[in-house]
């Protein structure tokens, strides 16, 4: 039979047996034997901190009241931990690099070194908390008061309170002893870690015998448990609604915003392989943990008589069947969920509170005095023992007020809806740059005011802040802002109630609160760093300045605050880096980021800061130097934009010029072969002239007839010397676009006949029969003379080039679109492809077959008039003859197309 | 078997950026919004049912089933995804 002393004995036992163990795990860290300590099994083992005493009985309680609430509690972590390799890995990723000590250090680190938003995190916190450990007092108590009743009858409740007080006083000094030996985070606790392995081990074998007991030996196996008519009737009553969707997102949260989540999960955590054996040893923890919870469940319900607690059916239902060890088992497994659960809050609580609310106080204190005398190390040792005994009071008081009256499973969902007020503004810095200090703090403050209001201040049920008559009536009497129906949006369950608003009001301010409002100048530096933790490789050096604090005062600083030992090891590790064998490192950037880094392992990234800053003295790191880099920076940016943009400038003129260049050295050419050309043409009338002039002047013999001849030739010559001149300025002046032509309204055809007139002589002489086809009436805008000029040298160049046999030349119009066409073929034998490009060239006369009184400049001439009337001279490539277009704007489309 | 002969030895291992590497990545992606997806209704509704299963009420083997298989499937994930990672 089971006495009140075998319990409080087995207890004290067991105690002991997690003191030794906690202690030997320290000591064997201290030798340096981590191997074992640092498993990603113990890892694994100790994020089971999450299954508490609420999980350990309220699971079970929860199921008999029906429904399976209790395992979207277990899908949410596995959801999380299924997703490891984004969430948690970049979490624990950030954590190691930044040194972060907590979730308040994380939030405020990565908005700016906040102090502000720590404070308002690190008070959210525990006001979520504090119900949760009053949790685990009330369940532990109340296990407790199982076995005082069966031994001694009815207890007292004055008995209850006075166990749970010296509960309360137990752990508070097993998380003193263990957990604050020393301040460094990133020197983990080894031997809370390890006793909450033990502890987890415990709790896991427990609940399983329990289960294995009843399901085997109580039943006939899983199908005899679930024949009953319980199981059908807990089974229908299940529901999928929007109570299941928020429990398994409020469990998928709490799993890293719950402080003590956090602890164990980012912050102990030594390697981040270690978290790919939690990501499915974990679920498959608390897999096995909840398996056997409804089949308990549901023969309790058989078993016990109406009334009893379903929360104890684990300890209650070995008891009733005479099972004395194995309900010892039980209560050694609630008990360590409990405390466990406890013992790791009041850890990272703590942690909390010493680093950014005691430790920004004490900066402040010592603002005038910068190298402040006062132990630090000794100051924050005590801090966070003090705060461990805060916690714990707290949730003392809290068991006390509510005096263990609700359901456990309630009260645990508060405390989770609590910690997810966190969540928006945790994954807004992980992922989302323009996130600002202003919108976070906004953002938790909204979100923990409609927690409070909504959920947390009505669980004490009118007798705290909100009175009974406010939760039914609404403040004042105002029905629309009813603490449990905010707005009359009619939603039941006061859970999905307050998690619907407080998510609104959170998410809503977070996302106004960055838009409007500007980030400080350490956070756009800090969301990078956390944003692309894994590009950045290497330890922050975005956040290097260049601060000159003394050295000396630097290792006053980090002994103070590290300890004599820690701060020797890391100030010679500096200097040896720096090359120098012995004496302190020289002060420079990278002593004061490394010393920073290590300090904020210990007090928080924002304490660290303000206290490096503070120790570089005389303004070092002042803000304006800050502003002014950032301002270098900005400059030195966008003088190499401008650079950048200049020599793009230049290349681009250089290519002009290299293009300009290559059409100079072109025309050059040009004008070389022109010249040569002209000069060559000039020479042969010249000669001419010149011999027979000669023969004048020298002979006095010559018959009349003769001198006629002669002189005939002269003038000839001479005429056509005019002509070639004549030719040359034309090209020159048409082609310099200096002379305008006048636009006169004509009938092609007009103009046709007249340039077929002038070559009549021409013509009839070859035998040529010109077949015109021609649209009448088609009127064109140019000068007549020049445009017969062209049709002239046109009609004579298909007279020279292009004789067929019989000779014709076919000249056709057409309008095509906003021109007049009008082609001049002649059934020659062509031009060959390879000259085609050259008609148009000067003195390019093709083949050998010159005919005298052309200088090869009527179609190089012709095509210039055409362009200076608006159109162009073509040449067709089609054969079999050549076909040169004349091309025209056609006056009347112009018009038409203006209408 | 086609490999050259000169290939040196765990040339062939996976390593980040390998076609296996992604794909363990993918997988990652969707594995959670999978899970998620089937804790949800419909899909749980659709399994809800108080007949049993191997004795086990139907809704209970669907959860513990699922659950299993997901903690085989991220068992297998992490393995691969861990080792591509330290390989580098």
């Amino acid at each position: 039979m089971l006495t009140w002393n075998t319990i409080v004995l087995t207890c004290l036992a067991y105690v002991t047996v997690l003191f030794t163990i906690a202690f030997w795990a320290e000591e064997r860290a201290r030798q340096g034997h981590l191997s074992w300590l640092r498993s990603p099994l113990i890892y694994t083992l100790s994020i089971s901190v999450y299954c508490t005493a609420w999980t350990y009985y309220g699971a079970v309680g929860s199921a008999a009241r029906g429904g399976l609430d209790y395992i979207a509690i277990y899908l949410g972590p596995t959801i999380t931990f299924v997703g490891w390799w984004f969430l948690l890995r970049k979490l624990v990723r950030i954590a190691k690099e930044q040194r972060i000590t907590s979730i308040a250090d994380l939030l405020s680190s990565r908005y700016g070194k906040s102090t502000r938003i720590g404070v308002i995190v690190t008070f959210i916190a525990v006001i979520a908390t504090t119900p949760y450990i009053a949790l685990q007092l009330q369940s532990l108590t109340v296990s407790f008061a199982v076995f005082s009743t069966l031994v001694e009858g009815d207890v007292s409740p004055s008995v209850d309170r006075i166990t749970a007080f010296w509960i309360a006083v137990g752990l508070a000094l097993f998380t003193i002893l263990f957990g604050t030996r020393n301040v460094d985070a990133n020197e983990r606790h080894y031997g809370v870690v390890t006793a909450i392995a033990v502890e987890a081990i415990v709790k896991l074998v427990a609940v399983i015998s329990v289960g294995i007991y009843v399901v085997f030996q109580l039943s006939e196996g899983p199908a005899d448990v679930f024949a009953g008519p319980v199981a059908e009737e807990l089974l229908t009553s299940a529901e999928f609604g929007p109570r299941w969707v928020t429990l398994l997102f409020l469990s998928a949260t709490a799993v890293i915003c719950l402080p003590r989540m956090f602890q164990v999960t980012v912050i102990e955590n030594v390697d981040e392989r270690h978290l790919a054996t939690a990501a499915w040893a974990f679920p498959l923890y608390i897999c096995l943990i909840s398996l056997f919870v409804l089949p308990i469940a549901i023969t309790g319900l058989e078993l016990m008589p109406a009334g009893t607690n379903p929360d104890l059916y684990v300890l209650t239902v070995p008891l009733l069947t005479g099972q004395n060890t194995l309900a010892l088992l039980a209560f050694l497994g609630g008990f360590s969920a409990a405390t466990s659960m406890v013992i790791v809050s009041a850890i990272a609580l703590s942690t909390m509170m010493s680093n950014h609310i005691i430790m920004p106080v004490w900066i402040w204190l010592n603002t005038h005095q910068p190298k402040a005398s006062g132990d630090v190390r000794g100051a924050l040792l005590i801090s966070r023992r003090v705060s461990i005994g805060v916690i714990l009071g707290l949730g003392y008081i809290y068991y006390r007020l509510t005096s263990g009256s609700e359901a456990l499973a309630s009260i645990g969902l508060i405390s989770f809806l609590g910690a997810a007020q966190l969540l928006p503004s945790l994954v807004a810095g992980l992922y989302w740059h323009g996130a600002t200090r202003t919108g976070a703090i906004c953002a938790v403050i909204a979100g923990f005011v409609t927690w409070a209001y909504t959920l947390f201040l009505p669980s004490f049920g009118g007798d705290f802040i909100l009175s009974a008559r406010t939760l039914v009536e609404g403040p004042f009497g105002i029905g629309l802002l009813k603490p449990q129906d905010l707005f009359g949006a009619g939603i039941a369950d006061p859970l999905v109630h307050a998690l619907v608003w407080s998510m609104i009001f959170n998410v809503g301010t977070l996302i106004t609160g960055s838009l409007m409002s500007r980030q400080t100048r350490l956070e756009p530096l800090q969301a990078e760093a956390f944003i692309d933790v894994f590009e950045t490789r290497g330890d922050g050096d975005a956040m290097r300045f260049t601060r000159t604090a003394n050295a000396e005062d630097l290792f006053e600083l980090a002994q103070r605050i590290l300890g004599r030992e820690t701060a020797h090891r890391i100030f010679s590790e500096i200097a040896r880096s720096q090359g120098k064998l012995y004496g302190l490192p020289d002060p420079g950037p990278d002593l004061t980021a490394r010393l920073e880094r290590e300090l904020a392992g210990a007090i928080g990234a924002a304490s660290a800061h303000a206290m490096v800053s503070q120790i570089g003295g005389q303004g070092s790191v002042s803000v304006g130097e800050l502003i002014r880099m950032a301002d270098e920076t900005a400059q030195i940016v966008n003088y190499a934009q401008e650079l950048e943009a200049k020599s793009q400038e230049l290349e681009e003129t250089a290519a002009q010029l290299r293009r300009a260049n290559a059409q100079l050295t072109r025309i050059g050419e040009q004008k070389d072969a022109f010249l040569s050309q002209v000069s060559h043409e000039l020479r042969t009338p010249m000669t001419s002239i010149r011999s027979f002039a000669e023969i004048l002047r020298s002979t006095d013999t010559l018959e009349a007839e003769q001198t006629a001849r002669f002189t005939g030739i002269i003038h000839e010559e001479s005429m056509r010397l005019t002509r070639l001149l004549d030719e040359i300025l034309d090209v020159s002046v048409l082609e310099s676009g200096r002379v305008a032509l006048r636009r006169d309204r004509l009938e092609l055809a007009d103009v046709l006949n007249q340039a077929i007139a002038s070559t009549e002589a021409l013509t009839e002489k070859h035998g040529i029969r010109i077949v015109r086809a021609l649209t009448p009436g088609l009127m064109v805008e140019a000068d007549v003379d020049r445009l017969a000029q062209v049709m002239i040298n046109v009609i004579s160049n298909a007279v020279k080039y292009g004789r067929g046999d019989p000779p014709e030349i076919h000249i056709s119009s057409h309008t095509a679109d906003t021109s007049v066409l009008l082609d001049f073929s002649d059934n020659g034998p062509g031009i060959p492809k390879a000259d085609q490009g050259r008609v148009f060239e000067k003195f390019a006369r093709l083949g050998e077959s010159t005919l005298a009184g052309s200088a090869g400049l009527g179609l190089p001439i012709s095509r210039e008039i055409m362009k200076n009337l608006g159109g162009d001279l073509e040449l067709l490539a089609e054969g079999p003859g050549a076909t040169f277009r004349l091309r025209l704007p056609n006056p009347d489309a112009r018009r038409t197309a203006a209408e | 078997m086609s490999r050259p002969p000169d290939t040196p030895e765990g040339a062939n291992e996976p390593s980040t950026g390998s076609p296996r590497h992604n794909r363990a990545r993918d997988i990652a992606v969707l594995l959670p919004i999978v899970a998620l997806l089937l804790f949800l209704p419909p899909f749980i509704s659709v399994f809800f049912s108080t007949g049993l299963v191997f004795g086990v009420p139907m809704i209970l083997a669907y959860v513990f089933g699922v659950w299993l298989l997901l903690i085989l499937a991220t068992r297998r994930l992490s393995r691969i995804l861990i080792e591509t990672e330290t390989s580098r």
